[in-house]
């Protein structure tokens, strides 16, 4: 059969072609490593998603705009008790993202997991002045919690499933959502913050952008992860500028370190 | 610009360098830290073609007996493509002892199907192209492609990924899948019959 010789053909193929086409295999301790400094500062690790429809509810004092009395209240925080299971404790608070936070990783014995941000992204909504919100039809909320570096170690483990869980269900309580977009800030300097593009997005100009090249190397004697910073191939959006180079970057693993590389000098700074 | 040494593929890991010293140095432990890096990589590449795992799981054995067999005098650049191209071959091998009942299973008869569209019209063919050619024309072929539908090419009739898995992986619909492997094959005919080989 010809078609099985092409096959048997294709076997033989440049190595290269091979190795570019290799599907994933990691695993998902990986992923959350990996992704998680890749980004350089923030890398989305998980999206639970609830698909509930929500009904009115109020704004989080601390994202709604105006002016706002924090106050202390009540609040229902989730935690994994020794044995493995979630338990829920019922504590006056602040009634701030942080302030929550901060109850949750002290509940949960990771205090030195930090709340770096927390975005409410109510898409269809209609706010009112007193801070109550109106539901539009086919409004869909997210929240989008950012936390320090620290997590993953944690959530990666056996028992990450569920804390996460522990946390969705705090921040649900707080605020409900339809969808949790949980993120890990690995670096906290703001400049490197503001220079860098999450995978998949995109440039000012609008031109799309992607990571590629994910290897490891030494710098300086840490060990780090290092990436490119390229336009994609699509054409349609990038032109001429398809595929391009824009820069070479490296993040040490402990998340501490960022580097760019200097193409002129082939050094690292 | 010197040679960027970072470059995915430019250069082998520690990891891959490691383990082959280990092969030269005929330390046994090469098979085993082989088995861990790439047992996965393999295993998926033979299960695809044969649908058992107990069937994969002997060619991946039989890759690692090969990789000891083959390594020293070879010193492979791409040790992942190195393996996985001795499994392919066993697995593809294994394959055709397969009784016709088994054979259907997996995505090789679909593959080859699908390949059929790149079989040139005999009124075009000049020569019959040998291996090598053939080789030399398809890793032309490849090159001209667009990376992300050479991915696509090579996942589907290299790993013989399912269309879902490749959709999957490539975050695509299933339909855009097909229609970019429909003009690769295309576009693969076409070049057979420029060149004028049969197959």
């Amino acid at each position: 059969m010809k078609e099985k010789r092409l096959l048997k053909a294709l076997g033989q193929v440049d190595q290269k072609y091979i190795e570019e086409a290799a599907p994933e295999q990691h695993s998902k301790k990986a992923d959350w490593l990996k992704w998680g400094v890749l980004a350089a500062c923030f890398a989305i690790v998980a999206v639970v998603g609830l698909g509930l429809l929500l009904q009115s509810s109020d704004l989080m004092p601390s994202h709604q705009g105006g002016e706002t009395m924090i106050e202390n209240s009540s609040f229902t925080i989730h935690c994994l008790s020794e044995s493995g299971t979630i338990e829920s404790k019922t504590i006056e608070v602040q009634n701030t993202p942080k302030d929550i936070f901060d109850e949750w990783t002290k509940l949960n014995n990771i205090s030195d997991v930090k709340f770096v941000n927390c975005v409410y992204d109510d898409y269809g909504t209609e706010r009112t002045q007193g801070g109550s919100v109106k539901r539009s039809t086919g409004g869909y909320s997210s929240l989008s919690l950012t936390v320090s570096g620290e997590f993953p170690k944690y959530a990666s483990d056996k028992n990450g499933v569920l804390l996460i869980e522990t946390l969705r269900r705090t921040f649900y309580d707080y605020n409900r959502f339809d969808e949790l977009n949980l993120m890990i800030q690995n670096l906290t300097d703001s400049k490197i913050f503001h220079d860098i593009v999450e995978p998949g997005m995109q440039a000012d100009d609008g031109k799309s952008l992607v990571w590629e090249g994910i290897s490891e190397r030494e710098i300086d004697g840490a060990e780090c992860y290092t990436f490119e910073l390229r336009y994609s191939e699509d054409e349609s959006i990038n032109g001429e500028m398809a595929g391009r180079l824009l820069g070479i970057y490296a993040v040490s693993k402990d998340g501490v370190k960022f580097y760019q590389y200097n193409m002129a000098d082939d050094t690292w700074e | 610009m010197g040679e960027k040494p970072y470059r995915k593929g430019k250069e082998l890991s520690v990891e891959d360098k490691q383990i082959i010293d280990l092969y030269w140095v005929r330390s046994e432990t090469a098979i085993s830290e082989t088995a861990n890096r790439y047992g996965r990589y393999c295993h998926s590449i033979a299960f695809n073609i044969l649908h058992s795992h107990e069937d994969s799981e002997e060619c991946v054995n039989d890759t690692f007996f090969h990789a000891w067999k083959t390594m020293p005098p070879q010193r492979p650049n791409k040790l992942s493509a190195f393996l996985g191209t001795i499994t392919r071959n066993l697995s593809l091998n294994k394959w055709e002892q397969y009784s016709t009942e088994k054979r259907g299973l997996g995505q090789v008869p679909l593959a080859l199907e699908e390949l059929q569209d790149c079989i040139p019209a005999l009124e075009n063919v000049e020569q019959v192209a040998d291996d090598l050619t053939l080789t030399e024309i398809l890793n032309h072929f490849l090159s001209t492609l667009p990376k992300d539908r050479r991915k696509i090419f090579m996942r589907r009739y290299w790993y013989m990924c399912s269309i879902k898995e490749i959709a999957k992986g490539y975050s695509m619909s299933e339909s855009k899948v097909k229609m970019s492997l429909l003009r690769s094959r295309n576009e693969l005919k076409q070049l057979l019959e420029k060149e004028g080989f049969n197959l």
